[in-house]
């Protein structure tokens, strides 16, 4: 138990690392700025264990996003974006739940869900994460045909970057 | 307790998320500084709304004293219309516009807030940009000057009011033309002081005081209030005079914009003379 949540750890604080060292550069670069933001780090709440309570969730995503806006310098912006999101979860879990539920009381990986399921559950999760993210960052419905483009815009290279993650350190194929 | 507890175990994921998305919402509107301003002028927005509402309703109540205020504006200006003045020029058959050149022109405006209980003190009324309003136009009304547009939105500005401890008014005693100008201390809403006169002046208790037009602001010979106490403090060359205002600020309601077409002129020929 107490290995799994130091595994945990390490891992927040990898994805922490990667998203604003590599994937925030990386947005800088193409998307000069920040029409085009590549998200990654949502992976984390996306792959955390089944059995972790809702609350618990919910807290974990504030922790998170509280510590990417201090390397974005926005003060709970992705927080308010990766709560919404982790709030969200159980939702799009039992959504795309596979024939015959969730076996194990492990990760949910796409050995689990099936590819497919796998997918849908990322880009559902990633897209409600972005629409908040940039509706909050506009701060405004008004603009909201522009926050709309950005997500999109933002939304198929943060996709291809959690599937890839997924394939690299999960690679039971 | 239990009852509590259960509501805490089942609900307590959405608790936890209104909760964190509640001080997210804080800590945004906080520390950044693009949603602080979106957040800022729209909540301005809506309480100039409200404000127009609550407004709406309560002017009822003072619509006597507004008519009386209307009408001796109306008396005031009649007498000034051509038709009221014997015209000598009339006699020797030489009337010339061109010697009547428009010099300031007046929009009205309603005052939708007020306040006169703090040091610095804020009107609101509801002229912007839409009706030709500009920061550093002066806002009178039938008694005299109440005070300065410093900010200006679409649909309504913000006036620096007399009762302000940034205001300055640039004034000069009717009876002898020293000048001076009046500031407001912050205590007593119906009492200014008057500064800068130099103790050579001779003021009587009683003189009044009126704008000297000097500031390219307020025009000149606007009423302001009338001197109750005149002294020079010992070592110093410059009178302390408190100035009893005609105006009640905290009952004004119909206000003019005044708008100083030469402004402009008169101001860059100052500038020129200071480089």
């Amino acid at each position: 138990m107490n290995s799994n949540i130091l595994r945990q750890v390490l891992r927040f604080i990898f994805v922490v690392l990667l998203q604003v060292l590599i994937f925030k550069q990386l947005s800088l670069a193409i998307g000069g700025n920040h029409y085009m933001s590549v998200i990654i780090y949502p992976l984390f709440i996306l792959f955390l264990p089944h059995k972790i309570s809702h609350s618990l969730l919910v807290l974990i995503g504030f922790l998170l996003g509280m510590t990417i806006d201090l390397f974005y310098d926005s003060p709970g912006v992705h927080a308010s974006a990766t709560v919404f999101m982790a709030f969200l979860r159980p939702v799009a879990l039992k959504a795309f739940e596979p024939r015959g539920g969730y076996k194990t009381n492990e990760l949910p990986t796409r050995h689990e869900m099936g590819i497919n399921n796998f997918i849908f559950y990322t880009a559902t999760l990633l897209l409600g994460h972005l629409i908040f993210y940039f509706v909050i960052e506009a701060f405004s419905l008004v603009y909201f045909i522009e926050s709309l483009s950005r997500t999109i815009v933002s939304f198929i290279p943060s996709l291809v970057f959690i599937i890839i993650y997924q394939y690299i350190f999960n690679p039971k194929d | 307790m239990r009852n509590l507890f259960l509501l805490i175990v089942r609900y307590g994921g959405f608790l936890s998320f209104l909760g964190l998305e509640l001080l997210c919402f804080i800590l945004i509107v906080r520390y950044n500084n693009n949603q602080q301003k979106i957040w800022v002028h729209s909540s301005n927005y809506f309480s100039g709304q409200l404000y127009e509402r609550f407004d709406a309703v309560t002017r009822y109540w003072n619509l006597s004293v507004v008519s009386d205020s209307l009408a001796r504006e109306n008396s005031r200006l009649r007498a000034e219309l051509r038709d009221a003045r014997f015209q000598e020029e009339i006699i020797e058959g030489s009337v010339s516009d061109e010697k009547w050149q428009q010099h300031y022109t007046f929009t009205t405006a309603e005052v939708v807030n007020n306040s006169v209980s703090r040091f610095n003190n804020y009107l609101t009324i509801n002229r912007g940009s839409r009706h030709g309003i500009k920061p550093r136009q002066a806002v009178i009304d039938d008694k005299g000057v109440i005070g300065i547009v410093i900010r200006v939105d679409k649909y309504y500005s913000s006036v620096m009011s007399i009762l302000n401890k940034e205001s300055r008014i640039a004034a000069s005693i009717k009876r002898n033309n020293f000048f001076g100008s009046v500031v407001w201390e912050g205590s007593n809403p119906t009492i200014s002081q008057m500064r800068d006169v130099p103790k050579h002046a001779q003021i009587a208790i009683g003189d009044t005081v009126q704008t000297s037009g000097y500031s390219a602001i307020f025009p000149g010979g606007l009423p302001v209030g009338t001197v109750i106490s005149a002294t020079v403090p010992p070592g110093s060359n410059f009178y302390d005079i408190d100035v009893k205002l005609f105006n009640d600020l905290s009952k004004i309601r119909y206000v003019y914009v005044v708008n100083n077409l030469l402004r402009a002129n008169q101001k860059t020929v100052e500038e020129e003379s200071d480089e």
